[in-house]
């Protein structure tokens, strides 16, 4: 049977260059994470003073890296699973398993956190919700958002692992 | 049963307001004849305190005790005018009276429909307290204090020179044991006591910042419309029991453990009247400036000025 | 069977079947929470998950998980770890299973400047687990020695389980934290114990017989430089912690920053390291939290279908001495500590577990440091612990889960011991909190 991939391959790298690009911004929020801390430990210790609204930034800014973190992350195939029977497998099983079960499980766990969480951020957005802290007046709904965006890209991702199973189906049975 | 809930707590099983919550629980019960049951969770199982806003409008729960003072930045200051701010009531009366007859309960239902919430009563509860390291004699030890708080009171303190730190309750033990903070504005005396802060702050404030602090009852509001107007009534009439629980509770507990507190070495600290006084006008200030933030706010600090000047305050 | 025996084996059951399987653990637990609430409670509910996973996202506590990873990719990239294992090397190597027993230590020091237990098992596994291969030893013993030794995070103080624990019960948080010191030196004690014998009995299991090879060793002097600064970075974080500079989730921050100055002072600061180091960072943090979300989902409807009644109608109906109602509480502890999370174990099982002991006459704090050492059983106990998961991420490609649940189970075995010791020996416990306290 002679069928052309090409479609495929093209989906799974437009995806991947996504979750590239992703994977690049999430990680240089690390460091910033870091400067805003030590700025926080700095003040504190040579001012006397703290650094209000340290705190929020730091912990939204932690949302950011795993929402957005997160989608690259599996495309990299770095979700960890119990690999007792899942070695064992062949590539067919193995797509299998990740097309049906997975994505069923996956399908269930994005409906809460894309349509709920979008709707959980709208409730923010609207009241035009500030941080708690009464310290300074940071937008929670872009964190609170970051929640269902990343929920969407951890599904593109999904989509290009699956697709690349099939694609080794294929390269497997081709040599035979 | 005709009604079956879930109700999340803001505290932990044995502590006070826990028991007053389980209290309005049983009243519910009994009072309606069996029609209604309610099965209490503990402070978090259901969803975060934080987010006690939304899991109620989304249904997560039907029914929670919350803390007003936690959606500051959802609904403006008139959150922290719920919850009770410093430089006002003084005692559980005055805030009960307050609410039920100067009218504070219908502006703040109206603060919180806005956020799809039920607001059914609030849940006087007791006082929130300062602990220190060093003691605190007068507004000039404020100058340079590391101190755990918030909202207005972050303000306030702010204003006498202290520098407040926002930090979750599960830092402040080892923030205070450390050096990190300086003070911490938390609890009741047994509220302190069961945080084990005297383990590491040895000196309590006698005078507190909030005296009559409350929680309130929130409902989803799609249950509360479901319900018949008899059950409506033993709802609120059982929440404002629960408040005289909470009260009575409080008088059987915060004296035992600041004695204990003692015993472990506490001293009691305080700051004389007339300089206590100076500083709550401040405070005075600070929440009258809410004023400028919104209409119903306007209206709710408006209420509370009219009161205290009925009190001759 | 009442309708929450009935849910918690349907839950458990399927849960188990799914990771199983092979379906991705975060994917696994995600997509069942919202199945289960579908069926059993309702729809509404489900809006628990984006609530759930904000409050874990964004909460200050856990800001330490990528910072210490950060860290240790750090020292890893840059070799300080590497050269500090040779200089292991050359101080114990004569000793067999030195380098197992010096990574135990450095766990236990770890313990000291970290609330949680995540944090020191990641960065241990990033730095220790290759030194250890690398030399040699067994899958199992490397593994092993790491997952174990990084549970005792939440045993020493300072330890966030620990003050959830104190604030749930109100136990004194003091006291617990100075009971948590006998019973974590004495698991690191036998855990060391233990690797000596494996390397005493089983030279394999260490990488071999040292053999001399003839070549002349470099001087202990001059070994000593590559534990220098390590031991400036743990003086740098537990400084900041002790000296009330930082708080125990921003020493952390301390901690990074430590470890890019140094690799800086050796010149290894590049663009290449770093690179790498926030790669790393960015999928074991993610990967981590992503699990977090929806075990403390899974947890939260487990708790809401009425979890505690199953556990307290299992305790109560037990009609027994006081020792033998303790054990079976310890035992219902192991048992949710296979599946559950720690923090919904404690939020179900504390508020039934401790007026129980109290009215058997059992002293809290000596309850609760059990109490804390079966969570610690807990982030290692398969199939669902947070450590083995850790390990997984962490280790090559060439460890498999398989044998990463091999591995625990000698160190499990051992942490029973100790919590049988202890309590035989409650002195274990309550000596230090005794001094202290009075
Ligand atoms: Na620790
Ligand atoms: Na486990």
């Amino acid at each position: 049977m002679l069928v052309d991939h090409a479609p495929m391959t093209r989906i799974i790298r437009i995806i991947d260059t996504i979750m590239i690009w992703l994977g690049r911004l999430a990680m240089m929020l690390v460091p910033i994470i870091l400067v805003l801390i030590l700025a926080e430990i700095g003040y504190r210790a040579v001012v006397g003073r703290s650094l209000t609204f340290v705190e929020d930034l730091a912990s939204w800014l932690l949302v950011a890296v795993v929402s957005l973190g997160g989608p690259p992350t599996l495309m990299r195939g770095e979700f960890v699973r119990v690999d007792a029977a899942y070695d064992h497998y062949g590539p067919r099983a193995k797509a299998l398993l990740d097309t049906v079960l997975s994505t069923a499980l996956m399908a269930c766990f994005l409906y809460a956190m894309v349509w709920l969480g979008s709707n959980f951020a709208m409730k923010s957005f609207n009241t035009g919700e500030v941080s708690a802290t009464g310290s300074w007046d940071g937008p929670v709904w872009v964190a609170k958002a970051l929640i269902p965006l990343g929920s969407a890209l951890l599904g593109l991702a999904w989509i290009s692992h699956v697709l690349k199973l099939w694609v080794d189906v294929r390269a497997g049975a081709a040599d035979v | 049963a005709d009604f079956s809930w879930k109700m999340q707590s803001n505290l932990n099983p044995g502590e006070p307001g826990y028991i007053a919550a389980e209290d309005f629980a049983e009243n519910v019960n009994r009072m309606s004849g069996g029609r209604i049951e309610i099965e209490m969770f503990p402070g978090g199982a259901l969803f975060p305190l934080a987010d006690g806003l939304e899991s109620i409008s989304l249904g997560i729960a039907d029914l929670a005790v919350l803390t007003g003072g936690y959606f500051a930045g959802k609904m403006g200051p008139i959150a922290n005018l719920e919850t009770g701010v410093p430089g006002s009531l003084r005692t559980p009366l005055e805030r009960y009276t307050f609410f039920y007859e100067e009218g504070f309960i219908d502006v703040v239902r109206e603060a919180f429909a806005k956020q799809d919430v039920h607001y059914v009563a609030p849940q006087l509860s007791s006082s929130w307290d300062i602990m220190s390291k060093e003691p605190i004699t007068s507004a000039a030890d404020f100058e340079g204090l590391k101190i755990r708080t918030f909202g207005l009171e972050a303000e306030w303190f702010e204003s006498l020179g202290a520098s407040p730190v926002f930090m979750g309750g599960s830092e402040i033990y080892t923030a205070l044991a450390t050096g990190v903070l300086d003070a911490a504005r938390w609890s009741s005396p047994a509220g302190n006591f069961k945080s084990s802060y005297h383990e590491v702050a040895k000196y309590y404030l006698s005078n507190s910042p909030m005296p009559v602090p409350n929680n309130f009852f929130a409902m989803n509001t799609g249950v509360w419309n479901s319900l018949p107007d008899d059950l409506k009534a033993v709802v609120e009439e059982a929440a404002k029991l629960s408040s005289f629980k909470y009260m009575s509770l409080t008088a059987l507990n915060d004296a035992d453990a600041l004695n204990q507190m003692k015993e472990a070495g506490v001293e009691v600290t305080t700051i004389p009247d007339a300089e206590w006084a100076e500083m709550e006008a401040k405070a005075k200030t600070l929440w009258k400036a809410y004023a400028e933030e919104d209409e119903l706010t306007a209206k709710a600090v408006k209420m509370l000025e009219d009161y205290m000047a009925k009190l001759g305050r | 069977m009442s309708e929450q025996a009935l849910l918690t084996i349907l839950l458990f059951g399927s849960m188990i079947t799914v990771l199983g399987l092979g379906v991705p653990i975060a994917i696994a637990l995600g997509g069942l929470t919202v199945v289960f609430i579908h069926f059993f409670w309702s729809d509404a509910a489900i809006n628990l998950l984006p609530v759930r996973s904000f409050a874990v996202t964004s909460s200050f506590e856990y800001l330490a998980v990528p910072l210490f990873v950060l860290m240790a990719t750090v020292l890893q990239r840059s070799k300080i770890a590497e050269d500090m294992y040779d200089t292991m090397q050359v101080l114990f190597g004569r000793l067999r299973g030195g380098l197992a027993v010096g990574t135990i230590v450095i766990c236990t020091i770890f313990a000291a400047m970290a609330g949680i237990s995540g944090a020191a098992t990641i960065a241990m596994g990033v730095i220790a687990i290759p030194a250890m291969l690398a030399r040699g030893y067994s899958k199992g013993l490397a593994v092993g020695s790491v997952a174990a030794g990084g549970s005792l995070g939440i045993l020493i103080p300072p330890s966030i389980t620990m003050i959830v624990y104190g604030l749930v019960t109100g136990t004194s948080i003091g006291q617990l934290y100075a009971g948590g010191v006998g019973p974590g030196l004495l698991i690191a004690g036998l855990f060391s114990l233990w690797i000596l014998f494996c390397g005493w009995r089983w030279p394999e299991t260490v990488g071999g017989i040292p053999e001399d090879t003839g070549l002349p060793r470099p001087s202990k002097l001059k070994a000593l430089r590559g534990i220098v600064l390590p031991f400036v970075l743990i003086v740098l974080v537990l400084g900041s912690i002790l000296g009330g500079y930082a708080s125990i989730s921003e020493s952390a921050a301390v901690g990074a920053a430590g470890a890019m100055l140094l690799a800086a002072l050796r010149g290894q600061m590049t663009g290449k390291v770093m690179g790498e180091a926030l790669q790393e960072t960015l999928s074991l943090s993610c990967m981590i939290f992503w699990i977090i979300i929806g075990a403390s989902a899974l947890a939260n409807f487990y708790t809401a279908m009425g979890a505690a009644r199953v556990i307290e109608e299992a305790v109560l109906g037990l009609d027994a001495n006081p020792w033998i109602i303790l054990i079976c509480m310890q035992l219902t502890l192991l048992v949710m500590g296979m599946v559950l999370d720690s923090t919904g174990i404690i939020l179900i099982t504390a508020p039934i577990f401790l007026p129980i002991a109290s009215a058997l006459g059992f002293d809290p704090v000596w309850f609760g440091v059990l109490y804390i050492i079966n969570m610690e059983m807990g982030f290692l106990s398969p199939p669902f612990g947070y450590n083995l998961f850790y390990i997984r991420a962490v280790a090559p490609k060439s460890v498999r889960m398989v044998d990463i649940y091999r591995s625990v189970v000698p160190f499990l075995l051992l942490m029973l011991i100790a919590l049988a010791l202890c309590m035989i020996f409650p002195g274990i416990v309550t000596w230090l909190p005794d001094q202290l306290f009075g």
